[in-house]
């Protein structure tokens, strides 16, 4: 295979994001007004103009289900008249539909056919049943042979990953439940995170009740992120555009936050095959090892050492805790040391999750790789407010689609 | 980039509010509601996420109980139970204070808030929800022992429950320290999620009376009008949450009479009143039992009818401006409404210029700034921020409104260049406030 560094800086210029508290269904909206929100405000944000906008991208995982409407990229010309004839395009991989837009636009930039590009991820989630969403997000996973008529399926995959580093290397409930607690409490300083104002402490956390019940294995609702509608956007530049933009608005260029690195890899769909190939590796899952390895070495970052923050995808604790070891802030199968010695917390040596993540700040699935980016841009330039880690500048995302079946890492920095 | 200049003063702000907030002690939190109240409700669900130690204190012992089963229930955690301490405010009252670092009072007595403002620890920060009263009101300590002291007491108005209403008007008495107020406002906003603002300090306090001169507004136009033409003339499609006789009928109308009438009184304008028609108990919509048919009053035959039995010909307009603010077009719902004929678009525009002049011409005297205003008007009340309104119809558009609906200027819209924004609020989408049920 070849492994190209990146030549071509693709820059972040501007992004918003909606409020994941808000239940867009509740307001009676379409989900073309969740896109046109979001656009019009991080255009604003930017001082760019629509017509400036050359193609747009849009992740999106279970439109058609959730809305039953496709052709999500068609929408995208609705926001504005100015983005009529504009190139654009949907796309899909589970919960990582986000980055994969991300993926596309970037190598257009790259390619040198577009400067300035719009990748938008968005999910309407709140317009079903609980029990509806639920067998929805199972076609994430391998349908007919993981979800159908499982409740709540994926609870149970995350479960099971629990279960297998509870296996191999000892896990006890106790470091999930520090993971649940720092999220929501980072949540707390995030203004658009659908969590800020529920309750949730350490204490809530640990328990096991009538409250905090187990939906799947050791995974009980404390664990889990929790369905929403939102959408999250960001302005891709080419540094041509870029240095245009910086002189333009007075910016010093070197402060414009640049993707410097990426991994994407795919694994086998079934969650019990991923397992068995990794039988005899140190990491339970290795394509998601290798995707964040692939995103520091083309970012030219020698290790974990170099990252100040990582925005992970935390769509159930144990996710998170895999991700621990994964991104080599501790040996495989000891992930609680970093949990135990406030490495991953707020104020640690690498914080995990400062805008409290997918359990924190909220999953509406296709949105939420942009979301992360965004975040991760906004540290890089000191813009995240109360929940800023103070002097990142290099920070790392990892956003998985199903039970890891696609991953997609991103280093951002300046 | 990714904000305002605005947004990023703003950001700066809540980080220091973070950072100030930690100074201040918070392992213990003591709630004195006379009587079980929304205010107590949401207060010992958010204390109970960091403190270990929540003291829910009422007139009568069971009505605290009662105040934390009902907490535990809401916030679905045994942890709020666990932490909570319900006690009968007589004999409760030594142990909370000798320990609680933060206090709130709410709508008490002057007895009450005397006692509590001379036992609470020296470093204790103090809050009282005044009510529809004025924190200066307390300071003759009628009624009690002694005076209550507010240099120690810093008025907060809540507006329903604070676990899911972040509103809340700031009062200070002339005594309090600059110092004692930011760390005030850090602790409020770090560790319960509120979004204080500093008013004036009067009666009703400022968003109630904003709220009350639009409903009664509203009110009298139903002595004019079909009760169901005035509901939709300011509900969803305008950038509220319901429209304005269903949010008439939630605040009561023996609460909002007692309200308009003494906003008359005080000013000497007999059409702030409450419409006749009032002087009873009523309400606008009733249900069937099982909620199913909504009854509308009609009332020149003083007796609640069917929506079918209204003429709805003149609502179609809302129901383009549904449409328009389904998919999101906020802007172009309002100037559907601006540029349409007929008597109903027409007093669209008329309670929205009211309502305008009403809000603005409070900045300065009332409230510092629009921006605060803003933040008052869409996080108290849920309703579409003056300023965001202002942005969505333009500034000489909103001019145009409130010179067609005889209201006289506006100092801050004639200052108001064309393209110039008011709103800039960037936590608060004005896309929030509309609604397309």
């Amino acid at each position: 295979m070849r492994d190209k560094r990146n030549s071509t800086p693709v820059f972040l210029i501007g992004g918003e994001q909606t409020d994941f508290s808000r239940n867009f269904s509740r307001e009676g909206k379409h989900f073309v007004a969740i896109m046109r929100e979001v656009t019009l405000a991080a255009l604003e944000s930017a001082d760019i103009e629509p017509k400036e906008i050359e193609a747009a991208h849009i992740g999106n995982f279970a439109g058609e289900l959730y809305s039953k409407q496709g052709h999500y990229g068609g929408f995208f010309v609705e926001i504005d008249p100015a983005f009529r004839g504009i190139p654009t395009g949907r796309h899909e991989a589970a919960c990582a539909s986000g980055s994969i837009a991300t993926l596309a636009a970037t190598a257009e930039i790259e390619a040198g056919r577009y400067d300035l590009i719009a990748v938008l991820g968005v999910e309407q989630m709140r317009s079903v049943s609980a029990k509806e969403g639920g067998d929805f997000l199972g076609t994430a996973a391998w349908y007919e042979r993981e979800a159908q008529g499982k409740a709540f399926p994926f609870p149970q995959l995350f479960g099971r990953l629990g279960d297998e580093y509870d296996k191999r290397y000892g896990l006890k409930d106790e470091y999930l439940a520090a993971i649940s607690d720092i999220n929501y409490s980072n949540a707390k300083r995030n203004p658009k995170a659908q969590t800020r104002s529920w309750f949730m402490n350490r204490e809530h956390a640990e328990r096991l009740d009538e409250f905090n019940f187990a939906v799947g294995g050791r995974v009980k609702i404390s664990d889990c992120s929790q369905v929403t509608d939102g959408a999250a956007i960001i302005l891709l530049a080419s540094e041509r555009y870029a240095r245009a933009y910086a002189d333009r608005r007075g910016i010093p260029f070197e402060r414009i936050p640049r993707i410097k690195g990426f991994g994407h890899r795919t694994s086998p769909m079934l969650f019990e095959e991923k397992l068995r190939l990794s039988e005899r590796s140190p990491y339970i899952l290795p394509e998601v090892r290798q995707t964040i390895v692939d995103a520091q070495r083309r970012a030219g970052i020698a290790d974990i050492s170099e990252i100040d923050a990582i925005e992970t995808h935390d769509c159930f604790t144990t996710s998170e805790y895999m991700a621990i070891d994964h991104f080599g802030l501790t040996a495989p199968g000891e992930s609680w040391r970093a949990i135990e010695d406030g490495t991953i917390a707020r104020g640690g040596r690498c914080p995990i999750n400062p805008s409290g993540g997918l359990i924190g700040a909220g999953h509406p699935v296709g949105a939420t790789g942009v979301r992360q980016l965004l975040d991760a841009a906004k540290q890089v330039i000191g813009a995240a407010g109360g929940y800023q880690v103070d002097g990142a500048r290099n920070v790392q995302t990892l956003n998985i689609g199903g039970t890891g079946t696609t991953a997609v890492s991103f280093i951002v920095g300046v | 980039m990714f904000s305002h200049p605005e947004e990023a003063s703003a950001q700066e702000s809540a980080a220091k509010a973070h950072a100030l907030a930690e100074t201040h002690p918070a392992n213990e939190v003591a709630i004195f509601s006379p009587h079980r109240s929304e205010a107590a409700l949401g207060l010992s669900i958010l204390s109970a996420i960091f403190a270990e130690r929540v003291h829910v204190l009422c007139e009568r012992g069971e009505d605290a109980e009662q105040s934390v089963n009902q907490a535990t229930k809401v916030a679905r955690s045994h942890v709020v139970r666990s932490r909570g301490i319900a006690q009968e405010i007589e004999s409760g009252l030594q142990s909370a204070l000798e320990g609680a670092s933060i206090v709130f009072v709410i709508e008490p007595d002057e007895a009450l808030l005397a006692e509590v403002s001379e036992r609470a620890r020296e470093d204790a920060l103090i809050f009282v929800d005044p009510g529809e009263r004025t924190l200066e009101s307390f300071r003759s300590g009628q009624g009690a022992d002694a005076k209550p002291r507010l240099e120690r007491v810093i008025g907060l108005r809540l507006f329903g429950s604070p676990h899911r209403v972040q509103g809340a008007e700031m009062l200070r008495s002339a005594e309090i320290e600059r110092d004692r107020l930011e760390l005030s406002k850090a602790v409020l906003t770090a560790r319960f999620g509120l979004f204080p603002v500093e008013v004036r300090d009067q009666p009703l306090g400022l968003a109630r009376r904003i709220e009350t001169m639009l409903l009664n507004e509203a009110a009298k136009l139903v002595e004019a009008y079909p009760a169901l033409w005035i509901e939709r003339a300011l509900a969803g499609e305008t950038g509220r949450p319901m429209g304005a006789l269903s949010l008439l009928d939630r605040v009561g109308w023996e609460h909002h009479r007692r309200r308009a009438n003494l906003l008359s009184e005080e000013s000497g304008d007999a059409r702030l009143r409450a419409p006749s028609y009032m002087s009873a108990t009523g309400r606008v919509h009733q249900f069937f039992i099982d909620g199913e048919e909504r009854l509308v009053l009609d009332l020149p035959s003083g007796r609640h009818a069917p929506i079918g039995s209204f003429d709805t010909e003149p609502l179609a307009i809302y129901e383009a401006m549904r449409d328009l603010v389904h998919l999101g077009r906020y802007a172009e719902a309002l100037e559907a409404v601006m540029n349409a004929d007929g008597d109903l678009p027409k007093l669209t525009r008329e309670l929205l210029a009211t309502h305008l002049v009403d809000a603005l011409r409070a900045v300065g005297s009332e409230i510092d700034s629009v921006a605060s205003l803003d933040r008052l008007v869409g996080s108290a009340l849920g309703w579409l921020p003056p300023g965001a309104l202002v942005d969505l119809i333009g500034a000489q558009r909103a001019r145009a409104l409130i010179a067609e609906a005889g209201l006289g200027t506006v100092s801050t819209l004639e200052e108001l260049g064309d393209g110039e924004r008011l709103y800039r609020d960037a936590r608060l989408s004005p896309g929030a406030f509309f609604n397309a049920q």
